[in-house]
């Protein structure tokens, strides 16, 4: 009877451990994202445009740090639904070697993995500053130099 | 007969043990900080109150993110380093490390610490990185950073350079002639550029204009990892012209934002509203599309959907003054057909493109009744939503201010069913909405930029 609730204690554990590595390891850690660039497109179609044709518009590189300090902080948007997308903005990033296409909503903080189709939100204190940087940016890039 | 313990109640019990010690740990940590916090909060209030800012940047209203604060060891004490952030977002821009813009925001932390003497001691510290840092932000930091007090009083500067010791600038009436000084030259003047008023304020810092480095052969403390970054630029001696740009996404201040529009009756003044849908499927009254591809794959559920938007164009024209003001109404929040509510938010929407609109001419009176409506698009408590009050439906009922009444066709979706800009753009397009003049090519993402000054 002892040995039986040791077992059982131990297999809660090991199930506890495995299930907490393998929703690690489905999360992605932005905090490693390097490289990002934000693209001049927008339209219905940013979510269609494959990443191999990002190359064909005018991209400007975002600020490394400021881009850290904010996706750093991003937390899986778990959703009952997909969400309303009012206008937003095509930007890639490299991370673990591999070349991602995110979508950046216009509104509310958040973005989209399209490799993984997950959604990622930003917390709330930091979604205006986060609108603003994502806005001036892209006006960085389409408005003739100051 | 007391039980044996076994070897899982010992790890249970180690395992709380543990968490114990820790959290006394955490919470002396916590204690200390709070402590730090407190301390720190006073200081800086008394001496707003005792003195007054010296250069732009100091001047800039600035929140401190007290939450975002940490504990760093200073000597033997310990201190508290905080970012700072600017009320305007402002950006810069310096022609030392190229073309990208980077935050001033998170170039600027503050430090508070009591030093040996128990004395409290507050440090703005402001890093500008240079080129080397740009190409790779995860090496140690180099470029220049200011450390100045709260008022923005210069302390020193220190200049890190990729594998060498900090050197730091050691002010004096004569440094130009000294014959150690070395050639490099970093002086900071720019201007503060508002989009929202459309006019620009020179500024130049003192202390900044011309700088002269002197290894003093000492390494100099780190104060932590701030700093912005970008591409790369080529480093350039000289004059350096930085820029602040002013964030303009979201709409904190909704009256500073409309300030110069002037309630004048009479023919001088024209006003001018303008209604821009973005309708999801261009010149249909599809409500929504699934904007999923093949890679994010329609079995996911996930992919998100594309209501488009609605916004307006406020345009005030006098002689040869036009002021144009973009406004879109947003939830501060995500929503999604199961999650309808979130906080209403008013953003500037001036680079949103859109496919068709409809303009009206309508007079003072009726100009500033449609302002006095969207203004409450911030209020605490006023809630975008989904089915009831969303962009178009915000829309609406603000043109129904002046007496503009749009069509309210409702459009249905998962779940729900409201206003949407698929239909309010065809009911624009196919009836002949009085006083409204129909514009079927829509505007870009600069056609419409926000226009006008004022004092």
């Amino acid at each position: 009877m002892q040995l039986s609730k040791s077992s059982f204690m131990k297999s809660i554990l090991i199930i506890s451990l495995v299930s907490c590595s393998l929703l690690a390891s489905c999360q992605v850690h932005w905090s490693q994202a390097s490289d990002w660039k934000l693209y001049e497109y927008q339209g219905h179609g940013i979510f269609k445009l494959p990443i191999d044709s990002l190359k064909l518009y005018s991209s400007t590189p975002m600020n490394q740090d400021s881009m850290a300090f904010f996706v750093r902080s991003a937390t899986l948007l778990n959703t009952k639904a997909p969400l309303i997308w009012m206008g937003g903005y095509v930007a890639t990033c490299s991370i673990n070697g591999g070349y991602r296409k995110v979508e950046l909503s216009r509104y509310g903080g958040y973005f989209y993995d399209e490799k993984t189709s997950a959604y990622y939100q930003l917390p709330s204190e930091k979604i205006d500053a986060w609108l603003s940087f994502i806005q001036n940016s892209y006006q960085n890039l389409i408005k003739p130099k100051l | 007969m007391p039980r044996p313990i076994t070897r899982v109640q010992l790890l249970l019990f180690a395992a709380a043990l543990l968490c114990i010690t820790c959290n006394k740990h955490l919470s002396e940590t916590a204690a200390i900080k709070t402590d730090l916090i407190v301390a720190a909060r006073s200081y800086i209030d008394s001496i707003s109150l005792r003195g007054h800012p010296v250069n732009f940047r100091a001047a800039q209203p600035k929140t401190i993110l007290w939450n975002l604060a940490r504990v760093i060891p200073i000597g033997q004490s310990k201190g508290v380093i905080v970012p700072i952030v600017f009320d305007n977002a402002l950006l810069v821009k310096a022609n030392f490390v190229g073309n990208p813009l980077f935050h001033l925001n998170y170039l600027t932390q503050l430090l508070f610490y009591k030093d040996s003497t128990g004395r409290n001691t507050a440090r703005v510290i402001t890093a500008f990185p240079d080129s080397n840092y740009f190409h790779d932000p995860t090496r140690p930091f180099s470029g220049i950073k200011f450390i100045e007090d709260w008022l923005g009083h210069p302390i020193q500067k220190l200049l890190y350079i990729p594998n060498e010791k900090v050197k730091h600038f050691i002010p004096t009436s004569n440094q130009t002639t000294k014959a150690e000084v070395t050639e490099t030259c970093y002086s900071i003047t720019g201007y503060n550029y508002s989009p929202e008023l459309d006019e620009t304020v020179t500024w130049s810092e003192p202390a900044g204009c011309s700088v002269d480095y002197i290894d003093d052969g000492s390494p100099e403390e780190e104060f932590g990892g701030i700093g912005g970054s970008g591409a790369s630029g080529a480093d350039s001696a000289g004059a350096a012209a930085i820029t602040l740009l002013p964030g303009t996404s979201v709409i904190k201040n909704i009256s500073q934002y409309f300030q110069c529009f002037t309630n004048v009756g009479g023919t001088d003044h024209t006003y001018t509203v303008t209604v821009c849908v973005d309708q999801p499927d261009p010149g249909t009254r599809t409500p929504w599309t699934s904007s999923g591809n093949g890679s994010s794959g329609s079995s996911s559920g996930n992919n998100p959907i594309d209501a488009g938007h609605t916004f307006l164009l406020l345009t005030e024209t006098y002689g040869a003054t036009t002021i144009t003001r973009n406004l879109g109404f947003y939830p501060a929040g995500d929503v999604n057909p199961l999650g309808v509510t979130s906080q209403g938010s008013l953003n500037d929407d001036e680079t949103h493109p859109y496919n068709i609109s409809g303009s009206f001419t309508v007079n003072n009176a009726q100009f500033f009744n449609i302002l006095n409506f969207v203004s409450q698009g911030n209020d605490p408590g006023y809630l975008y939503n989904l089915n009831t009050n969303n962009c178009t439906t915000f829309v609406i009922n603000a043109m129904a201010q002046a007496g503009v009444s749009l069509p309210r066709t409702i459009g249905t979706w998962l779940d729900g069913a409201g206003n949407d800009p698929g239909d309010l753009g065809e009911d624009m397009r196919m009836n002949n909405i009085p006083g409204m003049t129909l514009n079927l090519s829509g505007g870009s993402n600069i056609s419409h930029s926000n226009a006008g000054q004022c004092n």
